[in-house]
């Protein structure tokens, strides 16, 4: 069965069906999930919370949407419930003040941190953290769902105008985070030199 | 003349590939006279491409079965209610109990034996010889005797699924919890009323009392069960469904060292009547015991 087959019997409550779309789409689910919660185990429970969400409303999907864009959308808001419900913290970096306020801590790391693969991918984890969900929701749909900005208008309901500036403002606080964390921008200094002559370079334009 | 902070946008939306031409123009007559605009670029793309050298994490194993658990769960709870106080019941397909609820130890606690049986003042009914096994009690029975035999067929393993986070009432009592909760009600840590509600245990028929909140069933999860070890034997639970069962409220009382509720478990067990019998339990796997 094809995806709109699987959505059909699903609706019918074939439960095999359901699975079925389960399956397909966990991966990417759970790995958002886990971009926005910051940890495995409310990633899971935002996940599950979102293909329930995605049963209870299979009745009034439409058929031409995007099941993907639907269920981002339905996991974004699983996340967001699940950090709220119960005044969570991603890394215990405080998601209550929509202002920008992000406290960095001491990531002096040891020469044995120094490796530079897991270093970055860690301070990279925490920077995510530190940002206020909405935020961190528009970057970790750009950057780990990749999707392009018309996509994630769809799956969160947002101006063009809006994905832009806030896509840009998480990447501005991402980028004072990690530079003030010490030596992000160091291990990748490589690529900040390599960047300076892109624009005018090989990237597509729209 | 556009000041540098106006062209961050555009620089964010160069490094997605998200600019028209005339947009990409007007950044590079910017970009080629500004230095600082210049290493602004090269961080954010540097962020873009640290990002794609995150990859993606495997899906925690029992997931989807978790899902579908839950998703069975949801359709047994979605019949309609005829009374408040009976929201609970919704569960008892699900969590019909055996006339003997035999808990078992994961492979974690081989040091468990039948001493923590008498220790939480367990009737050892009919425990086989398994290692595993540290509580084991009878229902109890109309006339309080607890020390029935035991069918053989009711020692099942069951393959419970991990990730399907019940705390009070969970997903299987949300329409239910939704309408009748308090506005804050917060995984069990307000305080709602808790009573006791006479109900059958397992297939026998028989009663027992049940711990019940006012907006549904108190579902307690145990951590450090380790799904796939537990053993317990319940009627209700035999093919799987949902990985409910019921285990008498003494034996959560004095759970052995390496299983724990959360705080708001522990809360909610000690405000429960002094006449609560038994409780529904979801067994969890995660391999990080929360202790209470």
């Amino acid at each position: 069965m094809n995806e709109s087959e699987l959505i059909r019997a699903a609706r019918g409550g074939d439960e095999a069906a359901f699975e079925q779309l389960v399956r397909l789409h966990e991966k990417k689910i759970y790995n958002l999930c886990l971009r926005m919660c910051g940890n495995a185990e409310d990633a899971a429970e935002a996940a599950q919370d979102t293909f329930l969400a995605l049963w209870r409303g299979l009745e009034g999907f439409r058929e031409d949407a995007a099941l993907a864009t639907w269920l981002y959308r339905l996991a974004s808001n699983a996340c967001i419930d699940l950090l709220r419900r119960g005044k969570r913290t991603v890394d215990g970096v405080s998601l209550d003040d929509e202002d920008i306020h992000l406290e960095v801590r001491d990531h002096a790391p040891t020469p044995e941190q120094h490796i530079e693969g897991q270093e970055t991918r860690r301070l990279l984890h925490e920077g995510l953290a530190a940002l206020p969900e909405d935020y961190r929701k528009v970057l970790v749909l750009r950057e780990l769902e990749q999707l392009s900005y018309d996509e994630i208008c769809k799956v969160t309901a947002l101006e063009l105008g809006t994905v832009k500036s806030r896509i840009s403002r998480a990447r501005l606080m991402l980028r004072n985070y990690l530079a003030a964390s010490g030596n992000f921008f160091e291990l990748s200094a490589s690529k900040v030199t390599e960047c300076n002559q892109t624009v005018g370079g090989e990237r597509n334009a729209k | 003349m556009k000041k540098c902070e106006e062209f961050a946008p555009l620089l964010s939306a160069f490094v997605d590939g998200e600019l028209t031409e005339e947009e990409r123009a007007e950044l590079r007559a910017h970009v080629m006279e500004c230095e600082a605009c210049q290493k602004l670029l090269g961080e954010m793309t540097a962020l873009h491409e640290a990002f794609g050298a995150l990859g993606e994490e495997e899906v925690p194993a029992g997931f989807t079965e978790g899902v579908m658990a839950a998703v069975r769960a949801e359709k047994a709870a979605a019949k309609p209610q005829t009374k408040k106080r009976s929201a609970w019941r919704r569960m008892a397909p699900l969590a019909a109990c055996a006339a003997l609820v035999l808990l078992a130890a994961a492979v974690a606690l081989p040091q468990m034996d039948k001493k923590s049986v008498n220790d939480a003042d367990m009737s050892p009914a009919c425990a086989p010889e398994n290692r595993k096994i540290y509580a084991v009690t009878g229902a109890p029975s109309a006339d309080g005797d607890t020390g029935e035999d035991c069918p053989e067929q009711y020692c099942e393993e069951v393959q419970a699924s991990p990730y399907y986070d019940y705390q009070l009432g969970g997903a299987a009592a949300d329409e239910f919890r939704t309408a009748n909760a308090p506005a804050d009600l917060e995984n069990g840590s307000s305080e709602p009323e808790y009573y006791c509600e006479t109900a059958p245990i397992g297939e026998s028929g028989r009663e027992g009392k049940f711990l019940a909140a006012d907006y549904g069933p108190p579902i307690f999860e145990l951590y450090g069960a380790g799904a796939t070890d537990y053993v317990l034997s319940s009627g209700g639970v035999k093919d799987g469904d949902a990985g409910f069962y019921c285990v008498p409220i003494a034996a959560l009382r004095a759970l052995p060292e390496g299983l724990g509720m959360t705080q708001a478990q522990t809360e909610t067990l000690a405000r429960a009547p002094a006449d609560a019998e038994w409780v529904l339990v979801y067994p969890n796997d995660f391999s990080e015991v929360p202790q209470p």
